[in-house]
């Protein structure tokens, strides 16, 4: 039986590597009777396409941002909140803990079957304008935004001009300067070449980004229970591999991109502190849709509120 | 009397019936598509407007306008096998004699009309399946997205049966 | 199931069923065969044709038809005439001259052959007879989708992802298309010496041409707008596409005042339709390539082309020789968008620039639409002339030899091609 796992990650992404490991973990572990196809890059369709193909059941699986099941499932956005996560480590033990599994449920319900959290990584802000090293220099930035509620509010909150626009005109946007910046993570901002375009980076980290491995539930609990042990473990063993990965190639990507030209500007704990203030009221906009007592449980377990 | 793809039905017959119902039908949809055009073309100059001269953004732009671009394109499919202009090969048709040439345009089509029945009949399933999901900017579903492509579809069937009934215009020439 | 898919779109498509539909039966039997649910067709068809990028196709094209229906094009024609009009085969010349014009303001050759066969055949044939008239229209048609906008490039560049960008095929198309205008007119020249057609058009004059330039001066400013507005950061290329209907229709309203409102629904509605054409062509050929894909073809092909050579020119020498060969028989869009995604990943893989090899694919299926049998502009010119296609192409293959020529050249020399969107850093 071939089953068909497709994603928008570039082959070379940490993500789309770890799902080669899990490939050969399947395969091993059920000695071949399983065969697993992977299609990353989009060669099926963009991020939300894969995760209607899923749902449908057309294809058996996808690993994807979380943000393109946030509008399906809004208890994502719980784990999205700005400046949430001070470090990976926070982040993988509240999505590994209870509310990780709250968040499950709630895609089980909309027939999925969620296999692991996989890293995309603190989301940072590139731009062409001036460096960002406070509050009062993201005024007026046109920085283009995932078509996302939080996401814009946020950044309309630190006084930036988001603007939503299609990722495949992005490149020449910036280039032309029809938006002065973007947000991406490292390996993301050097996978699709804005460095070329940008002039300067900060270590904004504004979102923590996972990347859900889900499955269709239906499919999924059709198999026979020693395919679906295969699976479950081959994810376990891709996950952790993914997480390694993902630090390695964040940590070598920044590097890169100064070594290609742009200028750095770690921010201080202070305008951090003042980032995280200015966009307070965000939480109370997450917890409209994604429940308020989840929300107070992340923020309790990412130790921001008792 | 209906005179669909320039040849009168004799009056009386389920043919005749079902151009009535189609010139109403394609005289509706003609009027959606203006509109969604229209749309396009206000939001995306509104868009760059705002954006240059007074440094905002709707958020909602890029969205509403590609829904309304897929719109406009689902429901003018019909209007287009109407007007003959979807493109195909002549190469072969060109050289048969006129009876069969006929007779294979009207099986072409009856084949044509079961895939546009089986397109439309699936994209509604899968718009009432999205319909609880809303859209990224806008609290509206996301099902509104695939509404137009069952609409396309099995108005485009109908279409596609005016023409097995004997009512074709030959493909690829407007 | 590759094989049963393309044999049953070949099949069908000789039986003269639209392509789109033979491609979504195909499609069809694919998901039979594969066992794989049939509402991945409508989800597929939808994503395919939910892109922002592709809303540039209708709006340039609805620029196109606000410029023939409020006279713009009429002035550019006017203007071209105070230029060329007494040189050796005048009104030709003053044909090619204004379907360079045409192309720089419009996205498609089937409008701008539309536009200037209605306005100029019947002048041309007084002079030169139907087949060079229904010939040199045809050739000055084809530069739209050369010369930028281009709704092809935009296909194109669409088709191929984000490693290439629209802005860039544009400036890719500025040269070629200069110099392929530029050879037209040289060849049109010589032709109409040696075949001894009298003079035409008025002597030049500098208060003629100064009349000229200050009535078509509106119209002049629309590509510095739209395509320097796309280049210089004010909009994206697919916002500029809705920049250049705006420009059209107030200039058609209050400059021309040729354009009434009342025009507009059926501008409108005849821009749908045509970008119906291609929509439905994109939506069923992105189910099958969602097929081919999962059959794992693109790899297998690939490997089988990598084994054939690993010269790059030899690679594109293939590539220019098949293309010739489906421009022969198939509608361009639907060549785009079936072969882009399988060969401009091959192209990079053999260290092609991408601007180079997306102008070369795009320019070598624009002088398909000018071979026979199927040919798009061919189709609308002959009925526009009302005359046999045989007659028109005794006419006609002198210029299309000139644009194979040119691409040739093309594929020799890169800078010819890449150097202007090189210099302005894409
Ligand atoms: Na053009
Ligand atoms: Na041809």
């Amino acid at each position: 039986e071939t089953l068909r796992i497709a994603g928008n990650f570039a082959p070379e992404h940490s993500s789309s590597k770890a799902m080669e490991l899990f490939k050969a973990e399947v395969e091993r572990g059920t000695n071949g009777a399983l065969t697993i196809d992977l299609f990353p890059g989009m060669q099926l369709g963009g991020a939300k396409e894969n995760v209607d193909a899923v749902r449908s059941g057309t294809i058996f699986g996808t690993w994807v941002g979380a943000a393109f099941v946030s509008r399906l499932v809004p208890e994502v956005e719980a784990v999205s909140l700005p400046f949430l996560f001070e470090t990976r480590e926070t982040a993988f033990q509240v999505i590994d803990g209870p509310v990780g599994k709250a968040i499950e449920e709630k895609l089980a319900a909309k027939g999925f079957t969620p296999l692991g959290w996989m890293e995309l990584g603190q989301r940072h802000a590139t731009n062409n304008i001036r460096p960002l090293k406070t509050l009062e220099d993201f005024k007026g930035l046109k920085l283009r935004m995932q078509p996302n509620e939080t996401h814009l509010t946020t950044f309309r909150a630190l006084g930036a001009n988001p603007v939503a626009m299609d990722v495949k005109e992005l490149y020449s946007a910036l280039q032309q300067g029809v938006v002065d910046g973007q947000e991406n993570p490292y390996p993301i901002i050097r996978a699709s070449r804005y460095f070329e375009v940008q002039k300067y980076l900060s270590n904004t980290g504004h979102f923590f980004d996972f990347i859900p491995l889900v499955a269709n539930r239906k499919q999924f609990d059709a198999l026979k229970p020693e395919y679906k042990q295969a699976i479950t473990a081959a994810s376990a063993k891709a996950v952790a591999e993914q997480r390694k990965l993902a630090a390695e190639a964040d940590a070598e990507a920044l590097k890169d991109l100064q070594a290609k030209g742009m200028q750095f500007d770690a921010l201080t704990p202070e305008t951090l502190a003042a980032l995280r203030k200015a966009t307070s009221g965000v939480v109370d906009e997450v917890k409209k849709r994604a429940g308020a007592d989840l929300v107070d449980q992340v923020l309790a377990a990412a130790g921001k509120k008792g | 009397m209906s005179t669909l793809n320039g040849v009168a039905a004799p009056p009386g017959t389920a043919a005749a019936a079902l151009d009535r119902v189609l010139d109403g039908i394609d005289w509706i949809v003609a009027k959606v598509v203006i509109g969604a055009m229209i749309g396009m073309v206000v939001i995306v100059s509104a868009q760059v407007f705002m954006r240059y001269a007074l440094n905002l953004s709707i958020d909602w732009a890029e969205e509403i306008s590609r829904l309304l671009f897929v719109w406009a394109v689902f429901l003018a499919i019909p209007l287009g096998i109407r007007r003959g202009a979807h493109v195909g090969m002549t190469l072969l048709t060109d050289v048969i004699p006129t009876g069969p040439r006929a007779g294979l345009a009207r099986l072409m089509a009856l084949l044509g009309m079961g895939l546009m029945a089986v397109v439309g009949w699936q994209a509604v399933i899968l718009t009432l399946d999205q319909w609880d999901e809303p859209m990224s900017t806008l609290d509206v579903s996301v099902g509104l997205f695939m509404l137009p492509v069952c609409i396309g579809a099995l108005h485009g069937a109908l279409h596609l049966l005016s023409q097995a009934l004997g009512r074709g215009v030959p493909p690829g020439r407007e | 199931m590759s094989l049963p898919i393309i044999l049953i779109f070949m099949v069908l498509g000789l039986l003269g069923m639209p392509l789109a539909f033979a491609l979504g039966f195909s499609a069809l039997a694919g998901l039979s065969l594969g066992g794989i649910d049939f509402n991945m067709l409508p989800q597929r068809m939808m994503h395919a044709v939910n892109a922002f990028p592709l809303m540039a196709i209708p709006l340039f094209m609805l620029a196109g038809e606000l410029m023939i229906r409020g006279g713009l094009a009429e002035r550019l024609i006017d203007l071209a005439n105070a230029f060329v009009g007494r040189v050796q085969g005048g009104l030709a010349q003053v044909t090619l001259v204004s379907g360079a014009g045409m192309a720089a303001v419009s996205g498609a050759a089937v409008a701008d052959a539309s536009a200037l066969a209605t306005v100029l055949v019947r002048q041309l044939e007084k002079v030169y007879g139907t087949g060079f008239s229904a010939a040199i229209v045809a050739a000055a048609a084809n530069l739209g989708p050369v010369i930028p906008p281009s709704g092809a490039m935009i296909v194109y560049a669409f088709m191929a992802g984000s490693g290439v960008s629209v802005a860039g095929m544009f400036l890719a198309g500025v040269v070629p298309g200069l110099i392929y205008c530029a050879g037209m007119m040289a060849l049109c020249w010589w032709m109409a010496k040696r075949r001894g057609y009298p003079l035409t058009g008025e002597p030049v004059s500098l208060a003629n041409i100064a009349y000229q330039m200050r009535r078509s001066l509106v119209i002049l400013l629309m590509p510095i707008v739209v395509i320097g507005g796309i280049v210089g950061g004010v909009f994206t290329a697919t916002e500029g596409a809705a920049i250049a209907v705006v420009y059209a229709l107030l200039v058609g309203l209050f400059v021309t005042r040729q354009l009434k409102l009342a025009d507009l629904p059926d501008c409108l509605l005849k821009a749908a339709i045509t970008t119906a054409m291609v929509g439905a062509l994109i939506a069923f050929a992105s189910a099958v390539t969602f097929l081919i894909t999962v059959d794992l073809l693109p790899m297998r092909l690939t490997a089988a082309i990598k084994g054939l050579t690993t010269d790059p020119l030899v690679f594109n020498l293939l590539v220019a020789a098949m293309l010739f060969v489906v421009g022969m028989f198939l509608e361009s869009n639907a060549a785009y968008i079936m072969l882009v995604p399988l060969f401009h990943p091959i192209a990079v893989s053999y260290g092609l620039d991408p601007l180079h090899f997306g102008f070369l694919f795009v320019f070598n299926l624009v002088l398909g639409m000018l071979t026979p049998p199927v040919g798009v502009v061919l189709f609308v010119v002959c009925g526009i002339a009302r005359i046999p296609m045989g007659e028109m192409m005794r006419h006609l293959w002198p210029f299309v030899a000139l644009g194979f020529a040119l691409l040739a050249t093309g594929m020799l020399f890169p800078p010819l091609i890449t150097a202007l969107p090189h210099a302005l850093g894409y």
